[in-house]
């Protein structure tokens, strides 16, 4: 196999699924892998932090809800244009995450995880208080798909949007880890002493890392804003945070497609577990603990050990 | 006579009522190969974290080519030419051999050089091996040629055989051997044979003070030295 087309089997692979899914024509099946390359994006955008740096955030339903709230927003107080309204998302969500960043990063470990939840939480506060702004507990709906040069009134149409930003974000992140800032963030992950003394800037580094983690969880904010066309304030809420943490532990956190596995795997999960009883929570967290418990490294990992076994 | 490159004044560290370095003043000139040693507990280690910036001294002064580095942080007194070692090799675990390395010369502006210094330190064999699963000796050689990486003027080694075979030992000692002789390496080192081989001039460390400092014959008859380390 050559190295370009080794390089981009896996993206080339979700695009065929993806299309194959379109052609079924099932709107269910169609929302539903709207849904998997949205989460997919948050965990991939998650694991910038969690997978590199080694860090655990609890603070990027923010970046989530800035990126959903910024499209909500903007539709509402400007005149209604998608196109503008996706793009001031995913600045907006930029923006929070450097602030946030510039803020928690001088910070580590447990207390960075708790300063982001804090965040998170006054952010998901400032929502629900401000009412006339956010519409509260209600949030804001009938967030329109209309943009001057295109328009997606059905959730078919809107896939193809979804699978385009979802390519666009999959190769942008996969030429991050594979360029030198990917292998910067590791090395900071690994051992920030001997960082330190080589003479990068650890902070530096990681508020960059914060920022396009933040800014891609943003993306993902205001993807999953316009395929609902409604946001509410729940998904600032911090246990939001703790879905792509999660997806990416379930996949395998050490590895660039871990997130997408886990993020195929959270979304089958809880739409099985849904469809058979009120206690999905329940069922949704015997299983994860087991294959947490059960499968260290992840699902990738257990592959990459089986496959050593094997050959 | 050789340029002063670095220098220390009155420099004290405490931690809580234990003084660790009690008002160290020392000088390093310019190519000097420096053996530190003395008893466990005396402050060696601690004396390499305060002039690094791994720790921040209670008192005293850091002069680097005449200029107060005092309050610097790590990375900006690696950008204007001293780094370290630590005891522990600290290294990329996740990260191959070459990519080690690479990251050490790309900061100091020296990619060119990553495979050239790979082969001087046998380490061309390992590069696509990642650091994780390299023996500990070979391990130690990494975080040395991360260190030559970053070409610094002055290097401070804490304990670079410490774990190693008499093989391994060699080996170290023969790398340290090819630096240019403008650089300055300060050794904190335990096994006195080899110091005394390396060395040019022994500073002897005890309860946080210098005992004595001189050249290895020097040090060698020194009684104090003998009454407290040398036995």
């Amino acid at each position: 196999m050559g190295l370009v087309w080794r390089k981009i089997v896996d993206v080339v692979a979700i695009i065929i699924l993806a299309v194959a899914v379109l052609f079924t024509r099932d709107t269910f099946l169609i929302y539903l892998m709207s849904l998997f390359m949205i989460f997919a994006i948050f965990a991939l955008s998650y694991n910038i932090i969690l997978g590199y740096l080694k860090l655990i955030s609890f603070g990027h339903s923010l970046f989530f809800a800035a990126g959903a709230y910024g499209v909500a927003l903007s539709s509402k107080l400007a005149p209604p244009d998608m196109l503008l309204s996706f793009l001031f998302g995913i600045v907006l969500a930029a923006v929070l995450s450097v602030t946030v960043g510039y803020i928690t990063l001088r910070h580590s470990q447990i207390y960075f995880a708790m300063l982001t939840l804090a965040f998170a939480m006054l952010f998901y506060a400032l929502l629900i208080k401000w009412r006339d702004f956010t519409g509260g507990s209600d949030g804001i709906s009938g967030i329109p798909r209309v943009s001057v040069l295109f328009s997606f009134p059905t959730t078919e149409s809107y896939y193809i949007f979804v699978l385009l930003c979802f390519t666009v974000a999959f190769i942008l992140l996969k030429l991050i880890d594979e360029s030198f800032i990917g292998i910067v963030f590791r090395g900071l992950g690994d051992n920030e002493n001997r960082f330190k003394f080589l003479g990068y800037n650890p902070v530096k580094y990681r508020i960059l890392a914060l920022m396009l983690s933040g800014t891609f969880s943003g993306l993902a904010g205001t993807l999953y804003a316009l395929l609902y066309r409604a946001v509410t304030p729940d998904i600032a809420y911090w246990t939001v945070a703790a879905e792509p943490l999660v997806m990416s532990l379930l996949g395998g956190s050490a590895y660039f497609l871990g997130p997408v596995v886990g993020a195929a795997v959270f979304v089958g999960i809880t739409t099985a577990a849904a469809r058979l009883a009120e206690i999905w929570q329940l069922i949704m967290g015997v299983i994860i603990a087991a294959l947490l418990l059960g499968v260290r490294g992840g699902l990738l990992g257990v592959l990459e050990r089986l496959w050593q076994k094997r050959f | 006579m050789a340029k002063e490159v670095l220098r220390t004044e009155n420099l004290v560290k405490r931690f809580g009522s234990f003084t660790a370095v009690a008002g160290v003043s020392i000088t390093f000139y310019e190519g000097e190969r420096v053996g530190l040693i003395g008893p466990n507990g005396a402050g060696k280690t601690t004396l390499i974290n305060l002039i690094s910036g791994h720790l921040k001294p209670d008192q005293g002064r850091i002069f680097f080519k005449g200029i107060d580095i005092t309050k610097e942080h790590p990375h900006r007194k690696v950008m204007v030419g001293l780094n370290r070692t630590f005891q522990i090799p600290a290294v990329f675990k996740s990260l191959t051999v070459y990519q080690n390395v690479y990251l050490a010369a790309k900061k100091a502006g020296q990619t060119d050089s990553v495979n050239k210094l790979l082969s001087r330190l046998d380490l061309e064999k390992v590069g696509h091996i990642k650091a994780a699963n390299l023996p500990y000796g070979v391990m130690k050689i990494l975080e040395l040629a991360m260190a030559m990486a970053s070409n610094p003027i002055v290097l401070l080694l804490d304990e670079p055989t410490a774990g190693l075979t008499i093989q391994e030992k060699k080996q170290i000692i023969q790398h340290l051997s090819t630096f240019n002789e403008r650089q300055t390496i300060v050794m904190v080192e335990h096994d006195i044979d080899l110091v005394f081989g390396f060395a040019g001039r022994v500073v002897v460390m005890h309860r946080g003070e210098v005992l004595a400092d001189g050249k290895p014959e020097e040090i060698a008859v020194d009684t104090r030295v003998r009454e407290v380390y040398l036995g």
